[in-house]
């Protein structure tokens, strides 16, 4: 590879790693924690490629115009073809777009598993925010954590909540009055993505398309919470109102 | 590609051969000539192209796809500029008088140098490849690239987050990867041949430091980028056509329980410091098949067989890959069955 073709392939790179870091597109793949040392290694990217290209084309000038080629050979960067790969994430992200992980991804894991590790006192945060009348938001996270919990499950039952999620239908179409309120947990990038479940029943509402984003208002229904060490089911929500909601910014929920 | 000091022979009519200069010649275009100025096409070209592509499939493996370089690029610049920084900076006799000679010492030293290298696999390949060729013995280095993603404190930090009240999964995750990194880097040092690694860290020296440390960082960078884009695909790929609910049905306690999760581990590849969660979240499975999961991930993956290609070429890896993934098993099986 010759070396403006491999100082052109990193500041691209680079440009590429602060582009996504800079917006809210990095949140579609990484935590938002990982945005930062997404931008600076963009920059040192980009600054790394900048300094070969200057680098290679003041060695071109102060050299005799008749050796040039010659004296690039020499010069040609010790990389294989397999660099130009590097060129292949960019054009898939402008030609497929930025999406984030949806029912398709959801329908591809199991949905017995249980979730991240993680401590949620459904009791204290009750108390401590003011919702002005309205009914408490809780992460999804924290919604199937509280239901699976023995001391939290009854409170939980006797509270009205609102959970944000996207629509997974369910395989089983029998009964056309569920659906699955879906959200993924990333530990670290949309490849390590758990997804988590919450069945809402619906009386008088319509089903929702798949992938939609909606605000669920509801209650948990009542029941004896899993045994220790079994796969739980997902926790129902009885559904009192289904609304339409944006996608969110934070489109995925995050463990400690 | 046309390079500037070939030459071609060339038949005039009276049937003699005359060397010409390919210089003499028009300038050719070239492949990357052609890839250069097709690129603006296809980026303003954006809108069309993602109404081609709307399929729910082709998007699924896009954002894995992208996300596994995103997760993994500031670890890799990490990598470059430290192995950019050794070669440029660090006199090959420092290294030689700092790193003991007898592979005895120096195997079990690199384990535990490992732990202080706070990054993921991606960081750790480049550095260690980077060593190996200013001189640290073989073994050393490769117990380095092993014990580094493994033991470092954030992954243990994120480890006993997932497991909480659980510290023996910490424990245990520490003491099978280290006695794992160690005793492979004992047994390259035994029986590996010097034929099996192919040394793709060259030194440049281009005059000033300046030049040799940029050369060799965005060098490192292209090699080790190009064959953590082959990784990404072959990941995407099977996270999206591979339901994981086929490896998760089988679940247990026994040998299949065992293999099954060293498995997914080695097709999931997910980052080291996140693959606690997910361990942590297939309690279908035994604890000792869990921790097998944990040891054998940071070691042995899809996207780091495809940066050790890159790094030390196919015959390295062909060997070097499965004899990690065996021991791993091992010792993560001997060590969950003395916890639990």
């Amino acid at each position: 590879m010759k070396r403006l073709d491999a100082g052109a392939l990193v500041v691209l790179s680079g440009m590429f790693a602060l582009g996504v870091g800079l917006s809210e597109t990095a949140l579609l793949y990484v935590r938002p924690g990982a945005r930062l040392w997404l931008d600076i290694a963009g920059a040192i990217l980009i600054i790394l490629g900048l300094t070969l290209v200057v680098l290679t084309l003041r060695h071109r000038a102060t050299t005799d115009d008749d050796n040039a080629d010659a004296d690039e050979g020499e010069h040609r960067h010790h990389v294989g073809r397999i660099g130009w790969l590097l060129l292949l994430p960019v054009v898939i992200a402008v030609a497929v777009g930025s999406n984030p992980l949806g029912s398709y991804a959801a329908g591809r894991q199991n949905a017995d598993r249980t979730l991240p590790a993680g401590e949620f006192d459904l009791e204290q945060y009750l108390n401590a925010g003011s919702f002005g009348g309205q009914a408490p938001a809780l992460r999804v996270m924290d919604f199937v954590r509280a239901a699976y919990d023995s001391e939290d499950h009854d409170l939980l039952a006797d509270t009205r909540v609102v959970l944000t999620g996207f629509v997974t239908e369910d395989d089983d179409v029998s009964d056309p009055h569920h659906f699955f309120l879906t959200r993924f947990s990333i530990g670290c990038c949309a490849a390590d993505a758990i997804a988590m479940f919450v069945r809402v029943e619906l009386e008088d509402h319509h089903l929702p398309p798949a992938d939609s984003w909606v605000e669920v208002e509801g209650t948990l229904r009542r029941g004896p919470p899993p045994e220790p060490g079994s796969v739980p089911v997902p926790p129902i929500l009885v559904a009192s109102d289904v609304r339409e909601a944006d996608q969110p910014n934070e489109v995925y929920e995050y463990p400690p | 590609m046309p390079a500037g000091e070939r030459t071609e022979t060339v038949t005039t009519d009276d049937g003699r051969t005359d060397p010409v200069d390919e210089r003499a010649r028009p300038r050719r275009l070239g492949l990357a000539g052609v890839v250069w100025a097709y690129l603006p096409v296809v980026l303003l070209a954006r809108g069309s192209f993602s109404y081609i592509f709307e399929d729910q499939v082709l998007r699924n493996w896009s954002t894995i796809f992208i996300s596994v370089i995103l997760q993994a690029l500031p670890f890799l610049v990490l990598g470059v500029v430290l192995s950019a920084t050794i070669s440029a900076l660090v006199p090959p006799s420092w290294i030689a008088r700092a790193v003991p000679k007898n592979a005895a010492v120096a195997v079990p030293t690199a384990g535990i140098a490992g732990a202080l290298l706070p990054g993921c696999e991606c960081s750790s390949v480049p550095v260690a490849g980077r060593l190996v060729s200013r001189g640290v013995p073989v073994g050393a280095g490769l117990t380095f690239l092993l014990a580094a993603p493994a033991i470092n404190p954030i992954v243990m930090v994120s480890t006993a987050v997932a497991f909480p009240g659980q510290p023996e999964m910490v424990l245990g995750r520490f003491v099978a990867s280290l006695l794992t990194a160690v005793v492979v880097g004992y047994l390259w040092t035994a029986f590996g041949r010097p034929g099996w690694m192919e040394d793709r860290y060259v030194d440049h020296d281009h005059g000033s430091t300046l030049d040799n440390f940029v050369s060799t960082a965005t060098g490192d960078f292209l090699q080790a980028g190009g064959y953590l884009v082959a990784g990404a695909g072959m990941v995407a790929s099977l996270q999206t056509l591979v339901p994981q609910s086929v490896f998760e049905r089988v679940g247990g306690s026994g040998a299949i329980a065992i293999l099954t999760m060293a498995g997914l581990a080695v097709l999931l590849s997910v980052c080291s410091e996140a693959d606690a969660f997910v361990a942590a979240g297939l309690t279908q499975f035994s604890l000792t098949a869990r921790l097998v999961f944990l040891v054998v991930g940071p070691m042995v993956d899809l996207k780091l067989i495809a940066l050790q290609i890159g790094s030390f070429g196919r015959g390295f890896a062909v060997r070097f890959a499965p004899l990690t993934l065996v021991t791993a098993i091992v010792f993560g099986t001997i060590v969950g069955g003395l916890l639990t």
